[in-house]
């Protein structure tokens, strides 16, 4: 039936619309979002977890771990810093952004509002 | 490796999950006990805060452990990732290594050669031309082990380089230290050039070094193939 197979499409791609984002679409982004995380303070890796999850308004809830071995990625690249700690009698690792994270956390920025601002110039018709 | 329990302060029922995961992860990572140590202690905290998190909410500890282990994925892929990003980290320790220790083996050679004899310098000319692959190795070494520390930095901003670069440039040069070590102390062997203490104690660094090299060169392989 057609009218009920345009319900269930328009059902779908509601329920797309409200999945939270995978992974692969993150993809080049997460390392500039996780230092952005970072630029607020000091983190441990479940507390950058959150932090993104909740300033992107559920967005992005992408599976913990796959930001691990990201803060290893930036942590290897002198981009963030990382020390132990104990808490409650847990040990505890918590990354810090270092002065070159500050540095290519700006460049990110100034890439991104480029580029979104491009994007968003041609699907709006301006570059007609 | 198995840790939760004790250091997480989980209820049972959930520390047992937390830990067959964390331990999992663990298993599959090949690295020193050092680094394995440390990688399982932050995933379990970071579990042990998902779980923390559903308490709150008055889940059950049961529930609130597998909800945590399925929000962290898979731990196979997990460690996986780890290991995609531990590769370049132990390529560019290693190069640094070989960078700081090859100019020290150098010289404990160049001065066990110096003390058998006063015509020390055309004895180190002698062995170079006698065993035409150590400057080889030094043409092939040095600049692998210079791509493995400095190759992102330098190069990355002008380049875009492949992304497995470090690790196999680390690889490179623990090869060719291997070969030249091994070189230098056969030549030498072999040549019967009457071996004092000193060129001993030459011949035993440089087969410290080919070992350290060797056990450097698993590793990074180790972690290349565990690599997503």
């Amino acid at each position: 039936m057609p009218s009920e197979h345009a319900g269930w499409r328009s059902q779908s791609v509601r329920r797309v619309a409200l999945l939270p984002m995978r992974a692969e679409a993150l993809k080049g982004h997460l390392d500039g979002l996780l230092l952005a995380v970072l630029e607020a303070g000091p983190a441990h890796g479940y507390a950058v977890i959150e932090a993104l999850r909740a300033s992107s308004d559920g967005a992005f809830t992408l599976p913990s771990g796959t930001v691990y071995p990201a803060l290893r990625r930036l942590e290897t690249a002198g981009l963030v810093a990382s020390a132990w700690s104990d808490v409650d009698g847990r040990r505890r690792r918590t990354y810090r952004l270092t002065k070159a994270g500050s540095t290519a956390l700006a460049r990110q920025r100034e890439s991104w509002r480029l580029f979104s601002g491009a994007v968003t110039s041609v699907l709006a018709g301006g570059a007609t | 490796v198995s840790t939760a329990r004790i250091e997480l302060g989980l209820p049972a029922e959930a520390a047992s999950i937390v830990d067959d995961y964390v331990t999992t992860v663990a298993a599959f990572l090949p690295v020193g006990r050092r680094i394995r140590h440390h990688m399982a202690a932050e995933i379990g905290d970071g579990l042990a805060c998902a779980v923390d998190a559903r308490l709150a909410h008055g889940v059950v500890p049961r529930d609130a452990a597998r909800a945590a282990v399925a929000e962290f994925g898979d731990p196979q892929l997990l460690a996986s990732s780890l290991a995609h990003e531990l590769a370049p980290a132990a390529g560019r320790r290693t190069g640094a290594t070989l960078l700081v220790t090859g100019p020290l083996v150098g010289v404990v050679w160049v001065v066990a050669y110096r003390a058998g004899s006063a015509n020390w310098l055309s004895n180190v000319a002698a062995v170079l031309s006698s065993v035409p692959v150590v400057p080889l190795v030094l043409l092939l070494a040095v600049p692998a082990a210079v791509v493995a520390v400095a190759g992102p930095y330098v190069l990355g901003r002008r380049l875009t380089l492949p992304p497995g670069l470090v690790p196999v440039a680390a690889i490179i040069a623990t090869s060719a230290v291997m070969v030249g070590d091994a070189t230098l102390v056969g030549t030498t062997l072999i040549h019967g050039r009457g071996i004092s203490a000193l060129i001993g104690v030459a011949m035993l660094v440089s087969v410290v070094r080919a070992c350290l090299a060797a056990a450097a060169m698993r590793r990074i392989v180790r972690l290349r193939a565990a690599s997503c």
